[in-house]
């Protein structure tokens, strides 16, 4: 064909093949795809900044407002990651960056296809809002604070007030400061177009079930809507109107369990997060349970009994989130009525309750569920065993995680090294993986399995793994694949240990490691450096804790090291409580 | 049209080569470059449309497409199974140069769904594959400098490929 055409004098072979790829590079959305695309030569590198939809920027300093916006002037949607995931468990402190200010600044004056913006773990000033709902309030279709601090109700109120065309705000787990509850009232009077409305696990306690009620009468999209914990009773008129409703999540049960019998859940509905529902109130939920596809009961109030009693009813469960109180037995009915089921997470409760999770359970639900793809669970027992079980039956599971508990003495099989390879050699499909277990958990033969054994993984945490720089180094021999590596409890390894496991990790790009040998001077951690290669310390320091039954405790928090590739050089935001190290003044 | 109902009208395209083809109306109307072509002329098309850019081989894969798409669409029971199945089989008949070849006649002829067929196709073939891979595929010459795409792969790597849910 080609030769047809160079001989009928027809334009130059390339031009045909951008005009082909032209058509073509609108259908290619992986952004591995977009990468590959973006190499081929400069005309394509052309063609994919100008026909790039969607970046995901895993961590917003290894890059810059600036770059981005030249590399994709025409992105409609941008998601951008900021603080380390430590910040979920309170590890850093609170002002450490990930500040959205340079980034809104460039929102506003470039990007102007950007219809979605998601920010999640950052710092979100009122008046980062106030500039976004003005500049670009006409255009937003969805903004989503994802786990961001630092923002009150007044910036939620120029969002509400300018955005109009908003199908999607999202402020699950964020720290906002409420100062009224006009922002929903706005909203309420604003939009008609609103699809997904969420403030789940807020602050926000002033709301009126009236503004809800409006909201479902006015937005006939409306299909996820996820709030704090406002009376189920006053709901019922929102539940009435919100038809086309599919999930939601929140509502708190304060009246007689009786009184409940007049809520009618909307018909679509099949996710459903139950928040303080204890289980005199659940004939609510069974009826609609035959239906239900998602059950979020993590902050129920209901006992391993009233689990077995709702699962049963749930043929169609296919994610459950809920604490350890659900038990081993929850997890044998889960196992036995939920055949589609694939994304359990289990999470820790705050106090000793008598029913745990453990091997028995895992062992049941590995058999049961052959679909299961998600697997995060705390765990107060484990074995060889249950880890084999899992390696031989659970095929598709692509993101493993298992944390020991520390509250029992005795675990019954320990060392885990023979189960943690027997899975990781079964699941080949994995990429996320993260153990914490406890000194004597895994030998340094355990760590290495799972640096030989992790071909496809590209996150993996570790906790307490291993004895001595022998097993870490032999890990970092393997796991070619890893980008992204997080380390708890490695007082063990030598800081030159892990400058030298950092720097034999082929893929890594990410490293972040809390209580590391301190033996050592920092001149060991600059071993790893290279270039691009920051590196950053947090020192060790006491930190006033809340504890609930003795108040407020000095906690001693070990110091972290947090080492990124970044084309951006060393940020210049760093709060006291962070040392970046400067390689070359070092060296 | 006239009172003839089962006898269409047929029109005649003319490739590159010369060579011509009988294609009728209700098939034409897909071809949109050819429909805005008939509807701006003030008669009856009677005389060859000519495409300049649209090789023989290409149009009457194009043909085969639009008539066998056709045919499934009368019949609404098996339509989406039989046409699925055709698809598969009229991709996989082509090698790539071919396959690229008929992206820019169909798209110069702006047939829609064949077009978006076979973009789709493409996609799926460069699918986690790498850099050389595509530039094969194409025949592309890399025209980078090796520190100018040490760069840019740093960048796609380390920025802009983020995947990973926490």
């Amino acid at each position: 064909m080609a030769d047809s055409l160079v001989r009928s004098g027809a334009k130059p072979k390339t031009c045909h093949i951008d005009a082909a790829m032209e058509c073509v590079v609108r259908y290619i959305d992986d952004p591995k795809d977009r990468s590959a695309v973006s190499l081929v030569c400069r005309r394509w590198h052309q063609l994919d900044s100008l026909t790039r939809k969607h970046v995901t920027v895993a961590f917003c300093y290894t890059t810059t407002p600036e770059r981005l916006r030249r590399r994709f002037p025409r992105l409609e949607s941008l998601k951008l990651k900021g603080k380390p995931r430590a910040a979920m468990f309170n590890l850093i402190p609170e002002d450490w960056g990930g500040h959205v200010t340079p980034w809104v600044r460039e929102i506003s004056e470039g990007f102007e296809f950007l219809k979605s913006v998601h920010f999640r773990r950052m710092i979100v000033r009122d008046s980062d809002l106030e500039l976004l709902a003005r500049s670009r309030g006409h255009v937003l279709e969805a903004l989503k604070l994802d786990k961001c601090s630092g923002f009150s109700t007044d910036g939620l109120l120029f969002v509400t007030r300018f955005c109009r065309n908003l199908r999607v705000l999202f402020l699950e787990e964020s720290t906002i400061v409420e100062k009224d509850c006009e922002w929903l009232h706005e909203l309420a009077l604003n939009n008609t177009v609103l699809e997904t409305l969420n403030f789940y696990l807020t602050d926000i306690a002033a709301v009126k079930f009236q503004d809800l009620e409006l909201i479902a009468k006015n937005c006939p999209n409306l299909v996820s809507v996820k709030i704090t914990d406002s009376e189920v009773l006053d709901l019922v008129n929102f539940f009435c109107y919100a038809s086309a409703l599919e999930e939601f999540s929140g509502g708190s049960y304060n009246c007689e369990p009786d009184k409940y019998n007049a809520v009618v859940l909307p018909e679509k509905l099949h996710r459903l997060g139950l928040t303080y529902i204890g289980g005199n109130e659940l004939p609510v939920v069974f009826r609609c349970a035959s239906g239900l596809t998602k059950l979020d009961l993590l902050y129920s109030f209901l006992d391993s009994e009233d689990h077995c009693m709702l699962i049963e009813r749930c043929p169609n469960l296919e994610v459950l989130e809920s604490r350890n109180v659900i038990g081993d037995r929850g997890l044998e009915v889960l196992a036995r009525c939920c055949k589609r089921f694939k994304r359990l997470r289990i999470e820790r409760d705050s106090d000793e309750v008598g029913t745990s999770v453990t091997h028995k359970g895992l062992i049941a639900l590995s058999q049961g569920c052959p679909e299961l793809e998600y697997l995060a669970v705390y765990v107060s027992d484990m074995t060889n065993a249950c880890l084999e079980h899992i390696g031989t039956h659970s095929k598709n599971l692509y993101d493993f995680r298992l944390v020991l508990l520390d509250h029992r003495e005795k675990i019954t099989d320990l060392p885990l090294d023979n189960g943690v390879r027997a899975l990781l050699m079964g699941c080949d499909k994995l990429i996320r993986f993260a153990l914490y277990l406890r000194p004597g958990g895994l030998t340094d033969k355990g760590l290495g399995y799972i640096g030989k054994y992790s071909q496809n993984v590209r996150w993996m945490l570790l906790g307490y793994l291993g004895e001595s720089d022998a097993g870490l180094l032999e890990f970092s021999k393997g796991c070619p694949n890893l980008q992204k590596l997080e380390m708890r409890g490695c007082y063990h390894f030598s800081e030159r240990a892990l400058a030298a496991a950092a720097t034999q990790l082929a893929s890594l790009r990410y490293l972040w490691v809390q209580g590391c040998g301190q033996s050592t001077s920092r001149g060991d951690l600059v071993a790893m450096a290279r270039p691009f290669w920051n590196i950053e310390l947090i020192p060790s320091r006491r930190v006033i804790a809340n504890d609930e039954s003795r108040g407020p405790v000095a906690v001693e928090h070990p110091a972290h090291i947090l080492a990124y590739y970044s084309l951006a050089g060393q940020r210049s935001d760093f709060p006291d409580s962070v040392v970046p190290l400067d390689s070359t003044t070092r060296v | 049209m006239s009172g003839i109902s089962d006898t269409e009208r047929m029109i005649t395209l003319k490739t590159v080569e010369g060579t011509l083809f009988d294609v009728k109306s209700s098939i034409a109307k897909d071809i949109k470059t050819v429909q805005a072509f008939i509807d701006d002329s003030d008669d009856d098309v009677t005389s060859p449309i000519p495409l300049p850019n649209v090789f023989t081989r290409e149009l009457s894969r194009i043909l085969d497409y639009l008539n066998n798409h056709h045919r499934f669409r009368s019949d609404i029971e098996k339509a989406d199974e039989e046409m699925a199945r055709y698809d598969a089989e009229f991709a996989k008949s082509m090698s790539h140069e071919e396959l690229k070849a008929l992206i820019l006649a169909a798209n110069y002829l702006n047939v829609k769904d064949l077009l978006e067929f076979l973009n789709q196709t493409v996609a799926d073939v460069i699918q986690n594959k790498s850099v050389e891979f595509v530039r094969n595929f194409f025949g592309i010459e890399n025209d980078y400098t090796p520190e100018e795409e040490e760069k840019l792969r740093n960048e796609n790597e380390w920025a802009f490929n983020g995947v990973e849910q926490d």
